[in-house]
């Protein structure tokens, strides 16, 4: 843990809270439906031609129904039309490399992952992609998801902050405002400082590079019909060795296996079809070109997450530089932190904005603490052997980064719904690897993603009152507003569905064939594998601890609903709480009312927050990367 | 040296290459179809999940 890591990290957070407060401005300004903005000139026609188009009434607000509705209808649409892309990208232009379709569960995964600002990725962007389906069908889910989210945290606090009102505002204004007027700009000149860094942003076909140290690779041999060639082989299985006496052959008490043939009933050897591999000479490696800087901005200030190639954010072309590294761990937490400045306006109590972020930051730093320390301490096996040279748990780390920017970046982009990596997670230590999985069981309202992290803030905000309400023996009061059972009961379903879809799919996962043959690691960090993947897609994260070979038709059917769940199926509640806000008096503080910042409000949000993940996911944490920990103490390794 | 290959590619696996060519036109017409339903019958569910959502 070096100084110069401690010095970043207190940069970090100062930078964060220095555009806090601007970009909540900024924000006041985009989601009021008559803000103006210094981009007006330029967006206000194109703002008034799209909802003609549309045929949308910016003027006429909507109820909590109504606006939920028209966010279902819309993620219904734009979750099709990405899927048809998807699924005839080798008719449409813009494929010079002339790729073929996606597989129909593939599609469905990635649809409903771009929709639900998840993406999760069980392809690989660079070998599969057209241009036009990464710019057509996944670029324009990274603006509207994202915008989709903003939309529903502003209906929320629209809610807490109005008097006796039955809407919470237009969702079509407020989608078309914050893709016009916040996203696309910030994305313009987002994009153009990350090509000055080195990104690329072109549409030439993919290049090839002479290896100047060429090598080989085992593939399978195929016939002039290009069908691969197989031969019969005899099935092994692992069996006692017997010495000429027929005893087991033992050795430290242990006895002494070896590969024989397997048999059937009759004795006859049991016989299988293998591929005949042959030796191939490497001697050129394919370079992916595309238009990635654009994809890059969006991906990362709209959290969501999904690279242009599959190593992510560790690629050189996605994250070249000490820089870009830097700025795109600060854009993901951009918009979050602007919001609960955004939050301190709307209400009228600034104080209780800072209180959110402060409550919010706390949370982060002690991840970061956990994490970081976690892998600059290392593999304690390696330490016992003495072979642990760089000075930490490097593996699966991008050496340009090393461990405090990897294990900062892991952080980061599971408090928020990112899900960008510039690391293997999978290659984390034990509790390494549990700050990122924990992060997201939380439900991701660690500044969290854009928008999602503030009303998934604000649910726990509400229990918060809640339980200090029940406490002191008053009916608890939010802002002036009584919270009664239907805000409670709408919070905890909010709650409970993420808690139920996670543990319930990957439990399901933990005991069927389909599940476990996506393994690549036993044990409890096998656990740890299945329970990432389904708390990644149902936080609508999209990071995967990688390990779990997931590009199956039952994997990507499983983790596809887990993505609509997690994301509408929270999101219903929500709004509806919004409602039932809206319509509420708001009464002037008195004596007994809770006061909702300080440090006291701080500590019990903190202590509400941790108290629901722990009750929700600490058994199953305590069977994987709680156990493995212990485990890894005493040198057993999955 | 060169870099040690993990199989990142699932996707582009031999076996998955072959399952994906051996289904015909209509099985992949049905698949799509049960995708699209799967799509559709959730929106579905959650339209009335705001009605429930309503009346608690």
């Amino acid at each position: 843990m070096r100084s110069i890591d401690w010095l970043q990290l207190g940069l970090f957070v100062a930078i964060l809270a220095l555009i806090t407060k601007p970009m909540g401005l900024y924000l006041l300004r985009v989601l009021d439906a008559n803000g103006r903005t210094w981009l007006d000139p330029i967006l206000k026609p194109l703002e008034r031609l799209t909802y003609r188009l549309i045929g949308v009434k910016p003027d006429v607000e909507q109820d909590w129904k109504g606006y939920a509705f028209a966010m279902l209808l819309f993620s219904l649409v734009s979750c099709l039309f990405t899927y048809a892309i998807l699924r005839l990208q080798h008719w449409l232009p813009l494929n010079p490399q002339g790729y073929g379709p996606m597989s129909p569960d593939l599609a469905f995964n990635t649809a409903t992952s771009f929709t639900t600002n998840t993406n999760w990725q069980s392809y690989t962007g660079e070998s599969t992609l057209s241009y036009f389906a990464q710019m057509v069908g996944l670029v324009i889910h990274n603006f509207v998801s994202a915008a989709t989210g903003i939309a529903i945290a502003a209906a929320l606090v629209r809610g807490i902050a109005r008097h006796s009102a039955q809407t919470l505002g237009n969702f079509w204004v407020d989608l078309v405002r914050t893709t016009y007027y916040l996203l696309l700009p910030i994305c313009t000149v987002f994009a153009v400082f990350l090509v000055s860094q080195g990104i690329i942003q072109n549409f030439k076909p993919y290049t090839k590079a002479k290896l100047t140290e060429t090598y080989t690779v085992q593939v399978p041999k195929t016939d002039d019909k290009n069908q691969p060639v197989t031969t019969n082989v005899a099935v092994m299985v692992q069996a006692p060795k017997l010495d000429s006496a027929g005893k087991p052959v033992m050795t430290n008490g242990v006895a002494v296996m070896v590969d024989v043939p397997k048999l059937d009933d009759k004795g006859q050897r049991v016989m299988t079809n293998v591929p005949v591999m042959v030796d191939q000479k490497v001697e050129e490696q394919v370079i992916p070109q595309g238009p990635v800087a654009s994809q890059i901005a969006i991906k990362m200030l709209g959290t969501n997450g999904g690279g242009y190639m599959n190593a992510n954010a560790s690629h050189p072309f996605e994250n070249p530089t000490p820089l870009s590294n830097f700025i795109q761990m600060l854009s993901i937490f951009a918009i979050g932190c602007g919001l609960t400045y955004y939050l301190g306006r709307m209400v009228k109590n600034q104080a209780h904005g800072w209180s959110v972020w402060a409550a919010m930051m706390v949370l982060f730093l002690a991840g970061v603490l956990l994490c970081w320390h976690s892998e600059a301490a290392g593999n304690p096996i390696h330490q016992q052997l003495g072979v642990a040279a760089a000075g930490g748990n490097m593996e699966g780390k991008e050496v340009r980064f090393g461990i405090f920017n990897s294990a900062l970046f892991a952080t980061v982009t599971t408090d928020a719904s990112c899900g960008a990596v510039n690391s293997m997670h999978d290659s984390f230590t034990a509790l390494g690897g549990f700050v990122p999985l924990f992060n997201i069981q939380l439900g991701e309202i660690i500044v969290g993603g854009v928008g999602a992290g503030l009303y998934g803030m604000l649910v726990f905000v509400v229990l918060a009152v809640f339980i200090a309400g029940l406490m002191v023996g008053r009916t608890p009061e939010y802002l002036g507003k009584k919270i009664q059972s239907y805000e409670v009961k709408m919070a905890m379903l909010a709650l409970l569905v993420l808690a139920v879809s996670i543990l319930g799919f990957a439990a399901w996962a933990s005991v069927s064939t389909w599940g476990l043959a996506g393994l690549n690691n036993t044990g409890p960090h096998g656990l740890s594998e299945m329970l990432y993947a389904y708390s990644s897609a149902n936080g609508n994260n999209g990071s995967a601890f990688a390990g779990l070979s997931a590009n199956t038709p039952w994997y990507n059917t499983t983790i596809g609903l887990a993505m609509l769940i997690g994301r509408f199926l929270m999101i219903v509640p929500i709004i509806a709480m919004a409602g039932s806000l809206a319509r509420k008096k708001i009464a002037p503080p008195s004596v007994g009312t809770f006061p909702v910042s300080g440090v006291t409000f701080v500590i019990l949000l903190l202590g509400t927050v941790l108290l629901v993940g722990a009750l929700n996911f600490l058994p199953a944490l305590s069977l994987g990367p709680i156990v493995e920990h212990f485990l890894t103490g005493q040198g057993k390794l999955y | 040296m060169p870099v040690p290959h993990f199989n990142y590619l699932p996707a582009l696996s031999g076996a998955r290459v072959r399952a994906q060519k051996q289904l015909n036109w209509i099985e992949r017409t049905m698949m799509d179809l049960i995708f699209i339903a799967v799509v559709v019958v959730f929106f579905a569910v959650s339209g009335w999940y705001v009605r429930f959502c309503d009346k608690m």
